[in-house]
């Protein structure tokens, strides 16, 4: 049986997941003002859209129908998962951060790329970022094996 | 500059009451994967979870955690 804090961790893996799924779908989006007119990045970011959708308003509905009813307490965000998010955070705004600032400097005049492509890359780059510090973070601790002592 | 290292007893105290980590996460409100990654260094607890620690191991803090070879990481350097 899940304590609670194994349910705000799997919860925060999968919302992490979602996070994932969207910046590829913004990658696709991207894309997509590149290669004008295919048919298959259109239906690739719609499905990463929604696979999104589906793993973030799932995670939510998962763990508020786990945790009726549960009296255990829980201490926040401090354990290992909650601090891999917080790094996760952290890498995501400093690259969305510098990226911004980049286009400013050097595409800011550029009128041959709609501004949704940039937004779309921005996007992007802040999801995929989270996703794969997040990942790599706790990718490793999935295989440990617990010793009942 | 060098990482400060914490290292701790943990697995031993658990081995003393046959708890597995899973049970010791269970008791102090946090996940088996805090309880595993703070065994092998690398995650360092919050104050709060290293009390908690204590507590159920009916210990201090000290008794569970130490900084390996303090000598290396004095404020005053000799």
């Amino acid at each position: 049986m899940l304590n609670a804090a194994e349910i705000c961790d799997r919860h925060r893996t999968a919302v992490a997941a979602g996070f994932l799924a969207l910046g590829l779908g913004f990658t696709t989006g991207a894309l997509g003002h590149l290669i004008e007119g295919s048919q298959v990045l259109q239906w690739l970011e719609r499905g990463l859209a929604g696979l999104a959708v589906l793993l973030i308003v799932g995670a939510m509905v998962w763990k508020s129908v786990k945790s009726v009813g549960r009296g255990a307490s829980y201490i926040g965000g401090t354990g290992f998962v909650g601090e891999a998010v917080t790094k996760a955070h952290v890498a995501s705004w400093a690259s969305t951060f510098i990226l911004i600032s980049v286009f400013k400097v050097f595409v800011a005049d550029r009128a041959d790329l709609p501004h949704e492509f940039y937004f779309d890359v921005i996007l992007a780059v802040m999801l995929l970022v989270h996703g794969f510090v997040f990942f790599t973070l706790t990718r490793s601790v999935q295989t440990e094996q617990d010793d009942h002592a | 500059m060098r990482e400060v290292q914490l290292e701790n007893r943990i697995r031993v105290y658990r081995a003393e009451r046959r708890w597995s980590q899973a049970e010791l996460a269970r008791r102090i409100g946090v996940s088996r994967k805090t309880i595993s990654t703070i065994e092998v260094g690398r995650f360092v607890p919050s104050t709060i979870i290293a009390l908690l620690i204590a507590r159920e191991f009916e210990t201090s803090v000290e008794q569970v955690f130490s900084i390996a070879d303090p000598s290396e990481h004095s404020l005053n350097p000799r």
